[in-house]
């Protein structure tokens, strides 16, 4: 594991109101939750890219977030790459909660961004688990 | 593409291709495809490729960004007044493309 630092990979989806939360909570965590000890990768690129991307999960314990059952950020990852440590699906999160009214895939509404938050913070949480599972095999 | 051409266009999951969908494949591959890259990595026209597409197409936002220097988006998660101009650049210029390839007249 690399300086304590955990993948997670969204992804890119563009067909459903999921994925952009997908997106939006990835980037919630990179950006203000947990930007020291949070790398990320475009998806896309573990099939164009060369060595040094595919080695991504093998080199960070990675958390693939997918905004529908179709589950394409796993199912990739663990095609090109290697296994993720967690996975976490929108859809099956949002069926747990009671948001309604969260925009389109394109804009997201202050509740939709709520519900974003939301998805980050179980980001986080697979993260803590993550860095305990490690330290307690150290 | 909803507000320029709703009813003409849709859209396939990146990630879809990427993960080797089946359904996806054979959409890409029947439909004229037009990738649309952010940056010059071009994921989207390689997966593309990659996937026997029928690409007829690209854009890199990176271009438009170059050809747009009065424009400055700063923000990443959502975009700002400069971004949201610069994605309707791309639209334009997409639906553009698009009226071409179906033999409209073009006023550029």
């Amino acid at each position: 594991m690399s300086g304590g630092c955990i993948g997670v990979v969204s992804c890119s989806g563009e067909c459903c109101i999921e994925g952009t939360i997908s997106r939006i909570a990835t980037r919630f965590v990179l950006e203000k939750l947990r930007p020291d000890d949070t790398v990320t990768i475009c998806l896309p690129l573990f099939s164009i890219g060369e060595e040094g991307e595919r080695m991504f999960a093998k080199e960070f314990p990675t958390i693939a977030v997918d905004g529908c059952e179709k589950r394409c950020a796993q199912h990739a990852i663990e095609k090109f790459s290697g296994k993720t440590a967690r996975s976490l699906v929108v859809s099956d999160l949002l069926k747990k909660w009671s948001f309604k009214n969260m925009g389109s895939r394109r804009e997201l509404t202050i509740e939709g961004k709520e519900a974003a938050s939301q998805v980050a913070e179980e980001i986080v949480a697979a993260m803590e688990n993550i860095s305990n599972e490690v330290n307690n095999r150290a | 593409m909803e507000d320029l051409k709703k009813g003409e266009a849709d859209t396939v999951c990146l990630s879809l291709l990427v993960k080797g969908d089946g359904n996806a494949r054979r959409q890409v591959k029947s439909l004229r495809c037009i990738a649309i890259d952010g940056c010059p990595n071009e994921c989207a026209k390689k997966n593309l490729e990659l996937a026997d597409a029928r690409l007829v197409a690209g854009f890199r936002v990176v271009d438009v960004v170059r050809e747009n220097r009065n424009l400055r988006p700063r923000e990443v998660t959502f975009l700002d007044e400069d971004g949201q101009r610069l994605a309707e650049i791309v639209a334009a210029k997409v639906a553009s493309k698009m009226d071409e390839l179906n033999g409209k007249r073009v006023v550029s």
